[in-house]
């Protein structure tokens, strides 16, 4: 769900990525161990194919990162503009696979889980090193935990740190205005290489959230000594593969290898090149002109033009963008209603007609891509059937429907999804609705107020586990904003995080889906995401995948610059 | 004059005073708060944020402490760059945006007073109507439809100049080698001339066309040593260009039917000295009184050509403050325009009486 | 404005105001000689007649645009200027009785109006379309993409076609593999490169044919390929191949081709048309009229109220205007009055400054002094005398305000500040240049998108300038001539 810098700005579509085959595919993917010190042995060389042929190419990538970041403190970050930069300059306990987004050792050599799933006990690396030599300890992790989980810091992900125990009741004291001692949550420094995390309910995707920035180390001496200042470039220390040189803010971002980073062997590049170009159209220029090897975004407006350019790249992305209705208002408030407006939307045309990069129509809200868990196949589009549905509810062919606004966010590409719904609402309904733009801010405070009838959202997924899409449709979650709830819905999840079988935990969480999204509707989905960009093909070791993350480390140049 | 500088000098702080006032009462009415993102902000986080940034005091003691901190220089954090102060911001884009800002402002002046001049000395020749339909047109095309051709034409099609990009050069040498050659040729005339010929009026004139050339000289430098900016300045410059153009077009032609230059020219004078010596000084009057609004335009203009070519100036960051609420670098750069837009009408006002005598100033 | 004309300057009478006088003598008000000058200016007539045009059609548009500006067909998105169309909904609905108005098309609607007997007749082959993508390196197919899909394999059976999507020719194959060689037919090139491809999969079966008549208001009988149906039959448009209605096509045609959602461009010019001169004549009236009178005070009364009213302008001035509009726009309704009273404001402040500045200079001259002397009232010789001897200047700036007003909607458009019309987002000349200027290929591609409304806008500013040369020439007939 971090969709709240993009949305925000003026571009539509998702970011892009996912695998593109070639050199460097590693070989047997899902291989890593769930635990266990057969984790040390982790094989770092299948990331690279034999031969030197790449060192005839000077290693300085260049990218756009689509708009500049916000801060470059990783307890403070939100957006996946800044969780690319933070995965070069920061590490966690673990860190993510370039192409499966699988979690593997990061800081942490090796790990164990408890039986009942609940104990992490964390083994970190001897030769962990922040970028100025000191040693990375997991003290150092117990001290970046408690600064984030201190309200003052501004951490605005500290719900990533929820599943540990103690941590929310710590939080909420904090904010409270109470003297909370971290102490008292499930993290224990057993000894400097060795940190224990207890959990309050078992987690699976708790290896995930180890690799996510908010949960990455930060140096202590360094920010006590600079306070805000603290990530300027020359102050700057972090323990990831690549440490800060020049910071242009709005302009460019660029690192160079950390020489202490203990797996520097394997970072072939010399020099990254992070851009910040917002505009959609200059950054495909910029793209097509040769400057930058790889963009994230494409304007929906050049879709069709990026299509026939061979660098196009176009992959599933783990994110749903779906309508909220209203529950606590009329007409909404009657679920037939509901399906009948849902029913009438033919969201084929529309990823058709508007979308145009492959966007695929949704029923459920779990989006695709998450490995085990099913698509739910919902309620399709059938217009009759919509007809007789508002028919019963009252309202035979719109006849005394009353007045509805449907609410987005000032954006092309929404209005144009909207424009349409409307039509086919108009057509197949005989509805007349309204539709009304404000911009981002005003847009999320009707949302959240439920200040609204009908209003366009999207979510996309912290981690790879569907209940990062069903958690908040729970009763008064802070970002269900539809007032619906649901007592049988609630207890579904609760069910799920008790279920250690992963296989019956998916079962209860598609049954919750199920109930979302074919029974109840307070949501109408729409589509799913889909990554697209331009990447060059001598950028090696660069994977699609379904979060939209590359962890730098892994890639290298391998052929001459476009255009020279 | 120079009483009357001093009196709009005291009368700054007071319209600053002003401005900053109806900025902050204007924003903070906007509906929306700073810290509002797609996921739900946790109430009691929201609360302990606003304790930070003091949105929890009263609005009058908020505007009295942001009055303090502007008073010492401190124009307080920016809530949406966390890492940064608004004045760092500040520092970093300002130097962009002014740059881009006066290489357009004299590109616009050198071609628009140049075009005008000669579109009325010689009206309804076929220069005149060229270029009162070449800068008709420039004025009627918005500037994100130039930029993007000019991209697609010089940048993708021909690859003269490039899509973006702002690592500026600069040489001082050219400018000074104008200066140098100025101050030559006012040394031979006065040899010349002799004492009794040397008049402070004449060197003032001459005075304003060497500024203007060593603008253009330091222009045409930059430009040289940095071709990426190149596109953003042209883009930039050519609506306002043309406004010039028609402006000084129709002021020289409302002068050219005046007395004193019908005197001028009954003396038997020749045309080109009527022109330089008489009509100029009388004609560039509404251009004059239009540089102050053009300045204003430039700076908002650049937004539309900042975000168009990437350039990192202030410009681009000011519509984006307003619409993520980001207070204090939205009152930042309204202080910060503010203070340039004064400025420049000042000196405009001075030009003015300067240019026109009988504007009298009590 | 006042009828009488200023009293011409007691001395220095030139050949041409004597003329004027003669003029005056025979009894022609000011405007009328003003016109008879204006009808001489050949360029500034050409400009009143393209403003005139472009007025009306603004002014008429829900009734001459060819169609709804809103309706889009998925299957025409960016079709090229002159292009042709089925007319046809998105999914045609017949069934015996009464048809559902809106899922009909317009043609069987208006038949259907008219009461008369007539014969609809549609030809469907069930299909689907899809854009096939490959990549191909050297003489290999790297990648064959559908959209989000890899597939591994493409094999085209009986009833499916592969097309070059732009060329139109058809491939000679019928396995694409991804990874193997080019298949016989297929175009070669060196490196990479990619070729769309549109799949066309038509399910087995002829073309069948979908038979209606209309009698009195009613569809009376349908048939598919001859046979009587029952119950409702639903035909998707995109599978039609011809229709005709009473034996005549039902083709229309795009005269400034479609968009990128298939909505009919010429519609949509015409729409912003009348959404850009609304907000630019509205809002160059509410400012020009403020600052002539707000100049024209300040300048003429002088001293301590021209310094604070000229201050009150700084002030203004001082403050970016586009941080006004946008928290206007924000803090009240998305409105079109509210963009009025937003730019309104904003642009008064220019003119009045040049007025204020006019009539300080004007002020100094003789006439004015001799009014003075003889104890003319001041508001008296202020409108009588100093206002209507700014008007030259007032109208070149309304020639400069009216456009401006236009680029600056067009320039909120750009950001995002698009305004509601009647509770549906509109797009403005602005905002559909700025859409166009986003699908601007880079060789150019769909330029009709950013040409169509982007000449639509010059072509009128172009106008409204030229006419305010004229105009200017016309009233203010001392400067005619000269130089």
């Amino acid at each position: 769900m971090r969709i709240a810098l993009l949305a925000a700005l003026l571009l539509a579509l998702p970011l892009g990525a996912q695998a593109r085959a070639g050199e460097g595919d590693p070989a047997g993917t899902g291989a890593v161990p769930r635990q266990g010190e057969a984790l040390k042995a982790f094989d770092w060389d299948q990331f690279f194919p034999k031969g030197d042929e790449w060192r005839k190419t000077p290693q300085v990538f260049a990218w756009n990162n689509d708009t500049e970041p916000e801060t470059l403190d990783p307890a403070v970050m939100t957006g996946v503009t800044e969780h690319n930069i933070a995965m070069a300059l920061f590490e966690g306990l673990t860190t993510l696979h370039p192409a499966t987004m699988e979690p593997i050792p990061g800081v942490a050599e090796w790990w164990e889980i408890s039986p009942d799933g609940l104990v992490y006990t964390f083994h970190l690396r001897a030769n962990a090193k922040w970028s100025n030599g000191d040693p990375v300890t997991a003290e150092d992790f117990r001290w970046s935990w408690d600064r984030a989980l201190t309200p003052a810091t501004e951490c605005q992900y500290a719900e990533m740190f929820f599943p540990i125990r103690g941590a929310e009741r710590l939080y909420a004291e904090r904010v409270a205005g109470k003297a909370a001692d971290f102490a008292t949550t499930g993290v224990e420094v057993v000894d400097p290489r060795t940190l224990r995390i207890t959990l309050h309910t078992a987690s699976p995707y708790f290896l995930e959230i180890c690799a996510f920035e908010t949960l990455m180390p930060v140096h202590r001496a360094t920010v006590e000594k600079h306070g805000k200042e603290w990530t300027q470039p020359g102050k700057l220390v972090g323990n990831g593969p690549f440490a800060l040189d020049v910071w242009k803010p709005r302009d460019r971002i660029e690192v160079v290898p950390n020489p202490h980073w203990w797996n520097r062997r394997i970072v072939r590049l010399e020099r990254m090149l992070i851009g910040a170009i917002d505009d959609q159209s200059t950054s495909f220029n910029k793209y097509l002109e040769g400057a930058v090897d790889w963009i994230r975004s494409i304007g929906a407006s050049k879709v069709e033009e990026a299509q026939a350019h061979p660098d196009y790249y176009v992959s599933p992305y783990l994110g749903s963008y779906f309508f909220r209705f209203n529950v606590t208002r009329k007409p909404f408030d009657d679920v037939r209603v509901r399906k009948a407006f849902t029913q009438a939307v033919d969201k084929k045309a529309i990823c058709e007609t508007v979308l145009k990069a492959g966007q695929q129509p949704a029923t459920g809200v779990v989006s695709p891509g998450i490995p085990g868990y099913p698509e739910l196949q919902g309620l399709p589009y059938d217009p009759k059937r919509a007809r007789e549905l508002l028919a019963e509810a009252g309202f035979p062919e719109g006849r005394g429907f009353p007045e509805v606004e449907l609410l987005y966010n000032t954006s092309e590409s929404h209005k144009q999804v909207c424009e349409q719904l409307v039509e086919m609402w108009r057509t197949t309904l005989g509805v007349k609705i309204t539709l009304h733009n404000v911009e981002w801010k005003v847009y999320l405070e009707d949302t959240r107020k439920l200040n609204y009838q009908v209003v366009r959202g999207a979510w996309i997924a912290d981690y790879r586990d569907p209940s990062t899409f069903l958690d908040m449709w729970c009763t008064d979650r802070g970002n269900n904003n539809t007032g619906w709830s649901n007592a049988k819905y609630d207890a579904l999840l609760v069910a799920a995080t008790k279920e250690l079988d992963p296989e019956k935990r998916f079962k209860i969480l598609a049954e919750a889906e199920r109930l979302l999204c074919v029974e109840e509707l307070p949501i109408l989905p729409l589509y799913y995401y889909v990554n697209q960009g331009m990447l060059r093909p001598r950028v090696k070791g660069w994977h699609e995948n379904v979060r939209d993350l590359h962890p730098c480390q892994f890639i290298w140049l391998d052929g001459p610059a476009a255009g020279k | 004059m120079g009483r009357y500088v001093l009196r709009r000098l005291l009368w700054t702080p007071l319209v600053l005073l002003v401005l900053v006032t109806l900025t902050f009462t204007l924003i903070r009415a906007a509906p929306g708060n700073p810290f509002s993102r797609e996921r739900a902000l946790a109430p009691e986080v929201e609360k302990a944020l606003n304790e930070k940034y003091g949105f929890d005091k009263p609005p009058p003691v908020q505007f009295a402490r942001y009055l303090g901190g502007v008073a010492r220089g401190d124009f307080g954090p920016s809530i949406k760059y966390k890492d940064r102060t608004v004045r760092q911001i500040l520092a970093g884009g300002l130097p962009k945006t002014v740059l881009l800002g006066c290489v357009a402002t004299v590109l616009a002046l050198a071609v628009g007073l140049l075009a005008g001049v000669v579109g009325a000395v010689r009206q309804n020749s076929v220069f005149d109507y060229a270029s009162m339909s070449v800068a008709t047109f420039g004025m009627s095309v918005p500037t994100f439809v130039t930029g993007p051709v000019l991209v697609l034409l010089f940048a993708l099609a021909w690859k003269l100049l490039p899509v973006s990009g702002l690592d500026v050069a600069f040489t001082w040498a050219p400018a000074l080698g104008v200066v140098a050659l100025h101050a030559a040729w006012r040394v031979v005339e006065f040899s010349r001339v002799g004492r009794a010929g040397f008049s402070w009026g004449r060197e003032a004139a001459c005075a304003w066309l060497g500024m203007l050339a060593v603008a253009v000289a330091a222009v045409t430098t930059i430009l040289v040593r940095t071709p990426a900016l190149v596109l953003p300045a042209v883009t930039l410059a050519l609506p306002f260009a043309s406004r010039i153009a028609r402006l000084m077009r129709a002021g020289m032609l409302e002068v050219i039917g005046q007395d004193y230059v019908r005197t001028a020219r009954a003396k038997g004078l020749s045309e080109t000295v009527v022109v330089v010596r008489h009509a100029l000084k009388g004609g560039i009057l509404p251009v004059v009184s239009y540089l102050g609004p053009a300045v204003a335009g430039i700076l908002t203009g650049s937004l539309v050509v900042e975000r168009i070519f990437a350039i990192p100036g202030i410009g681009r960051e000011f519509v984006e403050a307003a619409l993520s609420r980001d207070y204090f670098l939205v009152l930042g750069i309204v202080v910060l325009d503010g203070c340039l837009l004064i400025a420049f009408n000042l000196v405009v006002d001075v030009v003015y009486g300067f240019l026109d005598p009988r504007i009298r100033y009590d | 404005m006042t009828t009488d004309v200023p009293e011409p300057a007691p001395a220095g009478v030139t050949e041409r105001e004597a003329e004027l006088l003669a003029e005056t003598a025979r009894g022609e008000g000011p405007w009328a000689q003003a016109w008879k000058r204006l009808r001489r200016h050949r360029m500034a007539m050409g400009g009143l007649v393209v403003v005139v045009v472009m007025g009306l059609t603004a002014v008429l548009a829900p009734w001459i645009v060819p169609f709804d500006p809103r309706t889009s067909e998925r299957w025409e998105t960016a079709l090229r200027p002159g292009a042709t169309h089925l007319d046809l909904c998105n999914e045609i609905v017949l069934q015996k009785g009464e048809p559902r108005p809106s899922d009909v098309p317009e043609c069987v609607r208006d038949a259907l109006a008219g009461g008369a007997r007539h014969r609809y007749e549609v030809d469907v082959a069930v299909q689907t379309v899809a854009t096939l993508r490959v990549t191909m390196e050297g003489a290999k197919v790297q990648q064959i993409g559908e959209g989000g899909k890899r597939h591994a394999k493409v094999e085209l059976g009986p009833h499916d076609t592969l097309v070059v999507k732009e060329g139109g020719a058809r491939l000679a194959t019928d396995v694409l593999e991804a990874g193997g060689t080019l298949p016989p037919g297929m175009p070669r090139k060196d490196g990479r490169w990619v070729l769309l491809l549109e799949w066309t999969r038509r399910e087995a079966g002829a073309v069948r044919r979908v038979a209606c008549a209309l009698e009195g208001g009613a569809i009376r009988s349908v048939t598919v390929d001859g046979k009587e149906a029952e119950g409702e039959v639903r035909v998707r448009a995109e599978d039609v191949q011809d229709a005709r209605l009473d034996g005549v096509s039902r083709v229309h045609s795009h005269l400034l081709g479609t968009d990128l959602a298939g909505r009919d461009l010429l519609s949509r010019v015409i729409y912003g048309g009348r959404i850009s001169l609304l907000v630019g004549l509205v809002a160059t009236l509410v400012s020009l009229s403020i600052g002539v009178v707000y100049g024209a005070v300040a300048g003429y009364v002088g001293g301590r109220t021209d310094v604070v009213m000229m201050r009150v302008v700084d002030i203004l001035y001082a403050l970016p205007y586009i941080f006004l509009v946008i928290v206007l726009l924000t803090v009240f309704e998305r409105s079109l009055l509210m963009l009025f009273v937003a730019l309104g404001m904003v642009q008064w402040l220019t003119p009045g400054r040049i007025v204020r500045g006019q009539i300080l200079s004007l002020k100094q001259r003789e006439y004015v002094e001799a009014a003075r002397t003889v104890g003319t009232r001041p508001v008296k010789t202020l409108f009588r005398h100093l206002i209507p001897n700014t008007l030259g200047i007032v109208v070149v700036f309304t020639t400069l305000t009216v456009p401006a007003v236009v680029m600056e909607e067009s320039f909120l458009s750009f950001i995002g500040l698009t305004v509601m019309y009647d509770g549906e987002p509109l797009d403005s000349w602005g905002a559909l240049v700025e859409n166009g200027r986003n699908a601007l290929g880079t060789d150019g591609d769909r330029w009709w998108l950013l040409v169509a409304p982007a000449a639509a806008m010059s072509v009128t500013l172009f106008s409204l300038n030229f006419l305010g040369d004229g105009l200017r020439d016309a009233l203010d007939p001392r400067q005619k001539g000269r130089g």
